[in-house]
């Protein structure tokens, strides 16, 4: 038994670059206004997100992480919330690199159908700034 | 209970020749051959394509950067001029004495392909001087 591939929903985002977070706790990105899906059948949803980490100076540890919920998306620098998954990236800068190219993946299970889902990046820098830029983003319910 | 059963193709291509250009151009990757990235849609015309690899440098202080490339038609060639159409996040990263090489994955999730037509998949990549090469690649196309 499978359900029909017509049911499986899916999502791709190409966002603008969020505005540079400033905090050593994590915060989100606001990228769940665009970034959604609701699930219709499965609940099982795989999403990725791609792109470039950008600190402001040298030997700062940056960090993020793959996030989701439900209700109204976070907005650029709220809180964390909702549930973080996946591994957590971090890195730490160089005078003459300030710049990391990243792709982060997860699975995310049990999700209820037919209630809308916003996905996010929490991120955050031991000090100064710390931007994602050109990002690209998708969600497939699998 | 599952979707419907998905077709793939993964692929372990060689080393593409290095590329020595400030603009971007083709790696290759599609070109017909054992190793082809390359996947015909059969069910929804949506796929996920992801490559995974290292990006290196030939030298320090080099801006290199590397994005997804598909279309249709004869795949484009090593070192060819940028062709089809670009997709998902442009990486991009600089070189220091001592860290040439970096890892990289790209992924997209492209919709609208038309059933029963081939598809080549590339990565095209760029450097503001000297050379970038895909090293140590992996890459697959799953219809979803």
């Amino acid at each position: 038994m499978f359900y029909p591939r017509s049911l499986a929903q899916l999502v791709t985002i190409t966002p603008g670059d969020p505005t540079a977070i400033n905090s050593a706790t994590n915060l989100m990105n606001g990228l769940g206004a665009t970034w959604t899906l609701t699930p219709q059948a499965s609940g099982r949803v795989l999403l990725c997100v791609s792109g470039n980490l950008v600190e402001n100076a040298a030997t700062q540890t940056a960090s993020l992480q793959l996030s989701y919920g439900t209700g109204a998306a976070p907005a650029n620098a709220a809180a964390v919330t909702g549930t973080q998954v996946g591994g957590v990236l971090s890195w730490v800068t160089l005078a003459a690199q300030l710049t990391l190219p990243f792709s982060m993946s997860a699975i995310v299970a049990g999700l209820t159908p037919r209630t809308a889902y916003w996905f996010d990046l929490a991120t955050k820098s031991s000090a100064g700034t710390i931007q994602v830029t050109n990002l690209h983003a998708w969600a497939i319910e699998v | 209970m599952p979707f419907y059963p998905t077709l793939a193709v993964g692929v372990v291509p060689a080393n593409p020749t290095a590329i020595a250009s400030s603009t971007y151009l083709m790696n290759g990757l599609g070109v017909a051959g054992a190793n082809a990235l390359a996947f015909t849609p059969t069910g929804s015309g949506r796929v996920i394509v992801t490559v995974s690899g290292d990006l290196l440098a030939d030298a320090t202080a080099r801006v290199c950067a590397a994005q997804l490339s598909y279309g249709t038609g004869a795949a484009p060639a090593n070192a060819a001029a940028l062709a089809g159409t670009q997709y998902g996040a442009q990486l991009a990263w600089t070189s220091l004495t001592g860290m040439l090489t970096m890892p990289f994955t790209l992924s997209a999730l492209v919709t609208g392909l038309t059933l029963g037509t081939a598809y080549w998949f590339d990565v095209n990549s760029k450097a503001s001087a000297g050379t970038v090469q895909l090293t140590n690649l992996n890459a697959w196309v799953l219809e979803v």
